[in-house]
């Protein structure tokens, strides 16, 4: 006799129903960073649909997502809190926002089911992570951005 | 010390809202409010009568602590514990929110399956 486990079929529906949303919110994502040079107004957007996604994606098992997520809010915030966004850095913004669905399609090219809520990504590549400790946002801004640009 | 029954969870983010809604029913036995904005929550807190909220801190329009606030401000709120969830929890950020009268803070992303003990645990320390 086949046992049900509501709980575990619950959860994967959730899961599936996240992964639709995840879709639609990369490419929204993708679209804000294309707009960066508008103003305040779409910085700030973007980082706060970062700092959501960064919240769920972990949640929903996609931990490096979360991480990239997470970093890139902290950048936008470095930005904003600047009072004055450097279009280079915008444009590094742009480009690792834009890239956030490549991570998500190497994520699932090595993981053929939907990963369990609670396990953490493989992406071996993506799980290289340099801790900095800097009191100047800008520079720690800025050698994130290039620790991020060797892979870290 | 009553036991803990009825949560009310205030979160925008539909995905968390659906996630924290089937650990906490499914899970913890609870019995929960999901409300998708600070404006919902605080309208259905009389009726609902929560006896813990669980709180996200960012969010459009109302934010946590703006919500917070609201919530203070109805009397049957007195002495209800509010637990923060947020995916950004440094120490001064952490700090910040309990000095606004949060009894806890829950970091984002959260692991389902231990969420209802970590809400059970800020409870128990909210009743010793």
């Amino acid at each position: 006799m086949t046992e049900t486990n509501p709980l575990g079929s619950q959860l994967a529906a959730l899961e599936a129903r996240f992964r639709q949303r995840l879709d639609e919110e990369l490419v929204t994502l993708a679209q804000l960073s294309e707009r960066l040079n508008d103003g305040p107004d779409t910085l700030r957007e973007l980082r706060d649909r970062l700092h959501k996604l960064a919240g769920s994606a972990g949640t929903f098992g996609y931990a490096a997502l979360g991480d990239r997520c997470r970093t890139l809010e902290e950048q936008a915030q470095a930005e904003l809190d600047s009072g004055a966004a450097k279009p280079d850095v915008l444009a590094s913004l742009a480009s690792a926002t834009g890239q956030l669905h490549t991570l998500l399609q190497r994520s699932d090219a090595e993981s053929t089911s939907p990963q369990p809520l609670d396990a953490l990504s493989n992406l071996d590549s993506e799980n290289r992570h340099i801790g900095l400790l800097i009191a100047d946002r800008a520079l720690g801004s800025q050698m994130g951005q290039t620790l991020d640009s060797f892979g870290y | 010390m009553t036991g803990l029954e009825r949560i009310m969870h205030i979160e925008d983010d539909p995905s968390i809202q659906e996630v924290a809604r089937v650990a906490l029913e499914v899970v913890g036995g609870f019995n929960v409010r999901s409300c998708a904005s600070g404006a919902e929550g605080v309208a259905g807190a009389e009726s609902f009568a929560p006896q813990l909220v669980l709180l996200d801190v960012m969010m459009p329009g109302m934010d946590g602590p703006q919500t917070l606030e609201k919530l203070r401000e109805l009397p049957c709120m007195d002495g209800v514990p509010v637990i923060f969830m947020t995916a950004k929890a440094q120490v001064q950020e952490v700090d910040a929110y309990r000095a606004l009268g949060a009894a806890g803070v829950i970091v984002k992303p959260f692991d389902p399956m231990t969420l209802p003990d970590q809400i059970r645990q800020i409870w128990e320390q909210q009743h010793d």
